[in-house]
Protein backbone atom coordinates (compact mmCIF):
# COMPACT_ATOMS: atom_id res chain seq x y z
CA UNK A 1 0.00 0.00 0.00
CA UNK A 2 1.30 3.41 -0.93
CA UNK A 3 0.77 7.08 -0.27
CA UNK A 4 -1.32 7.64 -3.40
CA UNK A 5 -4.62 9.39 -4.04
CA UNK A 6 -7.48 7.00 -4.70
CA UNK A 7 -10.88 7.10 -6.37
CA UNK A 8 -14.11 7.33 -4.39
CA UNK A 9 -15.01 3.70 -5.06
CA UNK A 10 -11.53 2.59 -4.02
CA UNK A 11 -11.90 4.59 -0.82
CA UNK A 12 -15.16 2.88 0.12
CA UNK A 13 -13.76 -0.55 -0.74
CA UNK A 14 -10.64 0.11 1.32
CA UNK A 15 -12.62 1.29 4.36
CA UNK A 16 -14.88 -1.79 4.22
CA UNK A 17 -11.93 -4.16 3.80
CA UNK A 18 -9.93 -2.73 6.70
CA UNK A 19 -12.92 -2.70 9.06
CA UNK A 20 -13.66 -6.32 8.08
CA UNK A 21 -10.05 -7.30 8.81
CA UNK A 22 -10.26 -6.04 12.38
CA UNK A 23 -13.54 -7.89 12.95
CA UNK A 24 -12.30 -11.22 11.55
CA UNK A 25 -9.47 -11.36 14.05
CA UNK A 26 -9.35 -14.40 16.32
CA UNK A 27 -6.35 -14.72 18.59
CA UNK A 28 -4.39 -17.99 18.62
CA UNK A 29 -4.83 -18.36 22.39
CA UNK A 30 -8.20 -16.62 22.75
CA UNK A 31 -9.42 -19.24 25.21
CA UNK A 32 -6.38 -19.08 27.50
CA UNK A 33 -8.00 -16.96 30.26
CA UNK A 34 -10.91 -19.43 30.38
CA UNK A 35 -8.50 -22.38 30.57
CA UNK A 36 -6.28 -20.79 33.23
CA UNK A 37 -9.04 -19.52 35.53
CA UNK A 38 -11.12 -22.64 34.91
CA UNK A 39 -8.31 -25.05 35.84
CA UNK A 40 -7.32 -22.87 38.82
CA UNK A 41 -10.89 -23.03 40.14
CA UNK A 42 -11.21 -26.79 39.52
CA UNK A 43 -7.81 -27.56 41.11
CA UNK A 44 -8.48 -25.45 44.19
CA UNK A 45 -11.99 -26.92 44.52
CA UNK A 46 -10.66 -30.47 44.48
CA UNK A 47 -7.88 -29.48 46.91
CA UNK A 48 -10.39 -27.92 49.34
CA UNK A 49 -12.64 -30.99 49.08
CA UNK A 50 -9.75 -33.35 49.80
CA UNK A 51 -8.45 -31.25 52.70
CA UNK A 52 -11.77 -30.74 54.47
CA UNK A 53 -13.02 -34.29 53.98
CA UNK A 54 -9.70 -35.89 54.99
CA UNK A 55 -9.08 -33.70 58.03
CA UNK A 56 -12.62 -32.70 58.99
CA UNK A 57 -11.29 -29.19 59.59
CA UNK A 58 -13.44 -26.51 57.84
CA UNK A 59 -10.61 -23.97 58.20
CA UNK A 60 -9.20 -25.46 55.01
CA UNK A 61 -11.91 -23.42 53.25
CA UNK A 62 -9.42 -20.55 53.32
CA UNK A 63 -7.64 -22.39 50.51
CA UNK A 64 -10.42 -21.07 48.21
CA UNK A 65 -8.57 -17.77 48.17
CA UNK A 66 -5.75 -19.63 46.41
CA UNK A 67 -7.70 -19.35 43.14
CA UNK A 68 -6.65 -15.71 42.75
CA UNK A 69 -2.83 -16.15 43.06
CA UNK A 70 -2.95 -19.41 41.09
CA UNK A 71 -4.93 -17.84 38.23
CA UNK A 72 -2.83 -14.67 38.32
CA UNK A 73 0.37 -16.76 38.14
CA UNK A 74 -1.02 -18.69 35.16
CA UNK A 75 -1.90 -15.45 33.40
CA UNK A 76 1.58 -14.08 34.13
CA UNK A 77 3.35 -17.19 32.84
CA UNK A 78 1.32 -17.25 29.61
CA UNK A 79 1.44 -13.48 29.02
CA UNK A 80 3.91 -13.87 26.13
CA UNK A 81 1.66 -16.23 24.17
CA UNK A 82 -1.33 -13.95 24.79
CA UNK A 83 0.40 -10.77 23.68
CA UNK A 84 -1.84 -8.77 21.39
CA UNK A 85 -0.95 -6.47 18.57
CA UNK A 86 -4.45 -5.04 18.54
CA UNK A 87 -7.14 -4.47 21.16
CA UNK A 88 -10.71 -4.24 19.97
CA UNK A 89 -13.62 -2.65 21.82
CA UNK A 90 -14.96 -6.18 22.37
CA UNK A 91 -11.66 -7.21 24.04
CA UNK A 92 -11.99 -4.21 26.30
CA UNK A 93 -15.63 -5.02 27.09
CA UNK A 94 -14.80 -8.66 27.92
CA UNK A 95 -12.00 -7.42 30.19
CA UNK A 96 -14.47 -5.19 32.06
CA UNK A 97 -16.98 -8.04 32.38
CA UNK A 98 -14.42 -10.33 34.03
CA UNK A 99 -13.02 -7.58 36.26
CA UNK A 100 -16.59 -7.07 37.50
CA UNK A 101 -17.15 -10.81 37.95
CA UNK A 102 -13.79 -11.27 39.69
CA UNK A 103 -14.29 -8.33 42.04
CA UNK A 104 -17.80 -9.48 43.00
CA UNK A 105 -16.66 -13.10 43.44
CA UNK A 106 -13.88 -12.07 45.84
CA UNK A 107 -16.23 -9.72 47.73
CA UNK A 108 -18.85 -12.48 48.09
CA UNK A 109 -16.14 -14.85 49.39
CA UNK A 110 -15.02 -12.32 51.99
CA UNK A 111 -18.63 -11.63 53.02
CA UNK A 112 -19.22 -15.37 53.46
CA UNK A 113 -16.31 -15.51 55.94
CA UNK A 114 -18.31 -13.18 58.17
CA UNK A 115 -21.49 -15.18 57.70
CA UNK A 116 -23.07 -12.41 55.63
CA UNK A 117 -23.58 -14.68 52.63
CA UNK A 118 -24.76 -18.27 52.54
CA UNK A 119 -25.00 -20.46 49.43
CA UNK A 120 -21.56 -19.21 48.48
CA UNK A 121 -20.82 -21.80 45.77
CA UNK A 122 -24.24 -21.27 44.20
CA UNK A 123 -23.63 -17.50 43.98
CA UNK A 124 -20.08 -17.96 42.67
CA UNK A 125 -21.26 -20.45 40.04
CA UNK A 126 -23.99 -18.06 38.91
CA UNK A 127 -21.44 -15.22 38.67
CA UNK A 128 -18.87 -17.25 36.70
CA UNK A 129 -21.44 -18.70 34.31
CA UNK A 130 -23.10 -15.34 33.73
CA UNK A 131 -19.64 -14.00 32.88
CA UNK A 132 -19.15 -16.86 30.41
CA UNK A 133 -22.60 -16.38 28.81
CA UNK A 134 -22.16 -12.61 28.41
CA UNK A 135 -18.62 -13.08 27.05
CA UNK A 136 -19.91 -15.62 24.52
CA UNK A 137 -22.54 -13.17 23.32
CA UNK A 138 -20.06 -10.28 23.20
CA UNK A 139 -17.49 -12.19 21.16
CA UNK A 140 -20.23 -13.82 19.08
CA UNK A 141 -19.20 -17.39 19.85
CA UNK A 142 -22.43 -19.30 20.20
CA UNK A 143 -20.93 -22.33 21.96
CA UNK A 144 -19.37 -20.15 24.67
CA UNK A 145 -22.69 -18.38 25.29
CA UNK A 146 -24.55 -21.70 25.32
CA UNK A 147 -22.04 -23.21 27.78
CA UNK A 148 -22.54 -20.17 30.00
CA UNK A 149 -26.30 -20.54 29.99
CA UNK A 150 -26.01 -24.30 30.55
CA UNK A 151 -23.78 -23.45 33.52
CA UNK A 152 -26.36 -21.02 34.91
CA UNK A 153 -29.01 -23.76 34.77
CA UNK A 154 -26.61 -26.36 36.25
CA UNK A 155 -25.79 -23.95 39.10
CA UNK A 156 -29.30 -24.50 40.41
CA UNK A 157 -28.29 -28.08 41.23
CA UNK A 158 -25.89 -26.76 43.90
CA UNK A 159 -28.52 -25.84 46.54
CA UNK A 160 -29.63 -29.50 46.45
CA UNK A 161 -26.21 -30.38 47.89
CA UNK A 162 -26.39 -27.94 50.82
CA UNK A 163 -24.69 -29.40 53.86
CA UNK A 164 -22.77 -31.95 51.80
CA UNK A 165 -19.09 -31.58 50.93
CA UNK A 166 -19.96 -33.10 47.54
CA UNK A 167 -21.30 -29.66 46.66
CA UNK A 168 -17.67 -28.64 46.08
CA UNK A 169 -17.16 -31.40 43.52
CA UNK A 170 -20.39 -30.51 41.72
CA UNK A 171 -19.17 -26.89 41.60
CA UNK A 172 -15.82 -28.04 40.16
CA UNK A 173 -17.60 -30.13 37.54
CA UNK A 174 -19.77 -27.17 36.47
CA UNK A 175 -16.71 -24.92 36.13
CA UNK A 176 -14.88 -27.61 34.14
CA UNK A 177 -17.78 -27.90 31.71
CA UNK A 178 -18.49 -24.20 31.32
CA UNK A 179 -14.98 -22.69 31.43
CA UNK A 180 -12.29 -25.27 30.74
CA UNK A 181 -14.08 -26.98 27.83
CA UNK A 182 -15.01 -23.79 25.90
CA UNK A 183 -11.52 -22.43 26.63
CA UNK A 184 -9.88 -25.43 24.96
CA UNK A 185 -12.30 -25.25 22.01
CA UNK A 186 -11.48 -21.55 21.57
CA UNK A 187 -7.74 -22.28 21.64
CA UNK A 188 -8.14 -25.06 19.07
CA UNK A 189 -10.20 -22.74 16.86
CA UNK A 190 -7.61 -19.97 17.27
CA UNK A 191 -4.74 -22.29 16.35
CA UNK A 192 -6.63 -23.57 13.29
CA UNK A 193 -7.58 -20.10 12.03
CA UNK A 194 -4.11 -18.65 12.62
CA UNK A 195 -2.31 -21.57 10.98
CA UNK A 196 -4.54 -21.08 7.90
CA UNK A 197 -3.67 -17.37 7.78
CA UNK A 198 0.08 -17.92 8.10
CA UNK B 1 -14.07 15.87 -8.46
CA UNK B 2 -12.79 15.27 -4.96
CA UNK B 3 -12.27 18.89 -4.06
CA UNK B 4 -13.45 19.34 -0.48
CA UNK B 5 -12.50 15.89 0.70
CA UNK B 6 -10.00 15.92 3.55
CA UNK B 7 -6.67 15.59 1.66
CA UNK B 8 -5.05 13.99 4.69
CA UNK B 9 -7.49 11.10 4.57
CA UNK B 10 -7.83 10.86 0.81
CA UNK B 11 -4.66 8.84 0.43
CA UNK B 12 -4.60 5.07 0.26
CA UNK B 13 -2.31 4.31 3.18
CA UNK B 14 -3.54 7.00 5.58
CA UNK B 15 -7.15 6.04 4.90
CA UNK B 16 -6.32 2.37 5.49
CA UNK B 17 -4.69 3.24 8.83
CA UNK B 18 -7.68 5.32 9.92
CA UNK B 19 -10.12 2.60 8.79
CA UNK B 20 -8.24 0.05 10.88
CA UNK B 21 -8.05 2.26 13.93
CA UNK B 22 -11.72 3.29 13.79
CA UNK B 23 -12.75 -0.29 14.61
CA UNK B 24 -10.35 -0.98 17.47
CA UNK B 25 -9.35 0.46 20.81
CA UNK B 26 -5.65 0.41 19.92
CA UNK B 27 -3.31 -1.28 17.49
CA UNK B 28 0.44 -1.56 17.38
CA UNK B 29 2.70 -0.63 14.50
CA UNK B 30 3.37 -4.26 13.52
CA UNK B 31 -0.35 -5.05 13.22
CA UNK B 32 -1.00 -1.96 11.08
CA UNK B 33 1.98 -2.76 8.87
CA UNK B 34 0.78 -6.36 8.39
CA UNK B 35 -2.78 -5.34 7.59
CA UNK B 36 -1.85 -2.56 5.17
CA UNK B 37 1.15 -4.28 3.61
CA UNK B 38 3.05 -0.98 3.78
CA UNK B 39 6.77 -0.66 4.35
CA UNK B 40 7.89 0.39 7.82
CA UNK B 41 9.40 3.63 6.52
CA UNK B 42 6.35 4.72 4.60
CA UNK B 43 4.01 3.77 7.43
CA UNK B 44 6.09 5.78 9.92
CA UNK B 45 5.87 8.86 7.70
CA UNK B 46 2.10 8.55 7.24
CA UNK B 47 1.50 7.88 10.95
CA UNK B 48 3.57 10.95 11.74
CA UNK B 49 1.35 13.05 9.44
CA UNK B 50 -1.81 11.67 11.08
CA UNK B 51 -0.29 12.27 14.50
CA UNK B 52 0.66 15.88 13.71
CA UNK B 53 -2.91 16.52 12.49
CA UNK B 54 -4.20 15.23 15.81
CA UNK B 55 -6.07 12.35 14.17
CA UNK B 56 -4.02 9.61 15.81
CA UNK B 57 -2.44 9.36 19.21
CA UNK B 58 0.93 7.63 18.98
CA UNK B 59 2.48 6.17 22.10
CA UNK B 60 5.99 4.81 22.07
CA UNK B 61 6.59 2.23 24.78
CA UNK B 62 8.77 -0.81 25.42
CA UNK B 63 7.71 -4.47 25.41
CA UNK B 64 10.56 -6.00 27.36
CA UNK B 65 13.61 -4.58 25.61
CA UNK B 66 11.83 -4.12 22.28
CA UNK B 67 10.36 -0.73 21.37
CA UNK B 68 6.63 -0.78 20.70
CA UNK B 69 4.50 1.86 19.00
CA UNK B 70 0.81 1.85 19.89
CA UNK B 71 -1.70 3.90 17.90
CA UNK B 72 -5.18 5.05 18.84
CA UNK B 73 -7.62 7.18 16.92
CA UNK B 74 -8.45 10.46 18.69
CA UNK B 75 -11.85 12.19 18.91
CA UNK B 76 -10.62 14.66 16.28
CA UNK B 77 -9.65 11.74 14.05
CA UNK B 78 -13.00 10.03 14.60
CA UNK B 79 -14.86 13.22 13.62
CA UNK B 80 -12.66 13.76 10.58
CA UNK B 81 -13.16 10.16 9.47
CA UNK B 82 -16.94 10.45 9.88
CA UNK B 83 -16.94 13.69 7.91
CA UNK B 84 -14.77 12.11 5.20
CA UNK B 85 -17.22 9.20 4.81
CA UNK B 86 -20.17 11.62 4.63
CA UNK B 87 -18.40 13.75 2.01
CA UNK B 88 -17.50 10.65 0.05
CA UNK B 89 -21.08 9.43 0.10
CA UNK B 90 -22.35 12.76 -1.19
CA UNK B 91 -19.72 12.80 -3.98
CA UNK B 92 -20.67 9.29 -4.98
CA UNK B 93 -24.36 10.15 -4.58
CA UNK B 94 -24.98 7.19 -2.27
Amino acid sequence: MEDRTITGQESLGLIARMIQNTQRRFERYAGMPFVIWGYSTVLVSVAVWLLVTRTGNPDWNFVWFGIVPLGAAGMFITRKSREKTVTTYTDQLVGYIWKGVGFTAVLVSIASMFGLVTQILFIEALLINTGTAVTGMAIKLKYVAVMGFVGIVLSFALPFFNGSWYQILVFALIVAVTMVVPGHIMNAQGRKLNSKDS
Amino acid sequence: MFKGLDPLLHSELRLAVMSLLIGVEEADFVYIREQTGATSGNLSIQLDKLGKAGYVDIEKTFKGKMPRTVCRITDTGRKAFGQYVEDLKSYLKL
